[in-house]
């Protein structure tokens, strides 16, 4: 269990690194237990940005996607501080948490080390926000796979393409979440102009109703 | 390197990854996948077939095989089954019924960790 939960999905840069780190720190103390849990591109952090910090602090539970870390075994090795764990791993801690902070491919700096606690579980109105265009399949994949991770678990969560993000639900590859709208699994919905030709049945929102759908979230994690 | 296995079938030979999928999906037939259970002491009943024909269908349209609770609903459904349950697929397949289905079906081992 831990109460205190960072998703990261991109390597930062040295200069958000810093900032990553005191803020990190800064969060972890506040809480009981800790978990950080690197998904996708965000593997890359355990190798060099974020070598140290980790081994000063063991009681925070270091998780490495390990779907995501097969994809990059070539390139990368598992440092000792981490363990392979599985997104059923991390939604299953989402699901006691009391506050989960993400660092995405949709943003530069999503850490929020100034938000309070949110009563109850985060798992309660759980909102992926996908803001990058896949620079390659992996990366459409891992956006999915979070997706499906937590229509898995059937968590209360939806998912909402804004921007560049768009480019999720067009092109080659893009078939692959019309099952999330096709069974029903989680709530689809897209800020903006989706391109023509998308076969996805996703609700297209404004700027106030995507303005609204934050609002009303307990969690939302930024991939 | 992954070791190969084979499957002697009709004269032919067909190649098996190191988790006993088949290295060409193109070599897949119902035959294959029925010999593939026979050597597994498995017999593929009604239901074992429903389920492989299913994931082979979601593969085929999405890429990738169906979350569990995607397999339960579409049986709850479509195979008449209506209290379905993970239980249920377990019973079918122990060794992970997605997954499972997915080996007897020709496809690729999944990928994801979900």
């Amino acid at each position: 269990m831990s109460d205190y939960i960072v998703l990261i999905r991109r390597r930062p840069s040295p200069e958000v690194f810093a900032g990553l780190v005191s803020d990190l720190r800064e969060a972890v103390q506040a809480h009981e237990s800790s978990m950080v849990f690197l998904h996708g591109d965000g593997i890359d952090a355990s190798r060099d940005v974020m070598s140290g910090w980790p081994e000063e602090n063991p009681a925070v539970d270091w998780c490495v996607c390990r779907t995501s870390l097969e994809r990059r075994a070539a390139s990368t090795a598992l440092a000792s501080t981490f363990r392979a764990a599985t997104l059923v791993t991390f939604y299953h801690a989402l699901s006691s948490a009391r506050r989960v902070d993400s660092m995405g491919l949709g943003g530069d700096y999503c850490f929020r080390p100034d938000s309070a606690d949110r009563g109850g579980t985060a798992s309660a109105g759980l909102l992926l926000e996908v803001g990058y265009a896949p620079a390659d399949p992996k990366q459409r994949r891992e956006a999915l796979e979070m997706a499906l991770g937590a229509a898995a678990l059937e968590l209360d969560a939806s998912v909402l393409f804004h921007g560049d993000g768009l480019a999720h639900l067009a092109g080659e590859g893009a078939r692959a979440w019309a099952q999330v709208t096709d069974f029903g699994l989680l709530g689809m919905y897209a800020e903006g102009a989706v391109r023509p030709g998308t076969e996805i049945d996703v609700q297209a929102v404004d700027a106030p109703q995507a303005a609204d759908l934050r609002a009303g979230a307990a969690t939302i994690l930024i991939l | 390197m992954a070791q190969r296995r084979t499957l002697a079938i009709a004269g032919r030979e067909i190649g098996l990854d190191a988790d006993g999928h088949l290295i060409d999906p193109d070599d897949w037939s119902e035959s294959v996948a029925d010999e593939m259970a026979r050597l597994d002491g498995l017999e593929l009943c009604r239901l074992r077939w429903w389920l492989i024909r299913f994931v082979r269908a979601h593969h085929a349209e999405y890429g990738m095989p169906p979350l569990m609770r995607v397999a339960i609903k579409a049986m709850r459904r479509e195979a008449g089954i209506e209290d379905a349950s993970s239980r249920t697929l377990y019973r079918l397949f122990p060794d992970g019924p997605i997954r499972e289905a997915c080996r007897y079906g020709g496809l690729p081992r999944p990928e994801s960790c979900i």
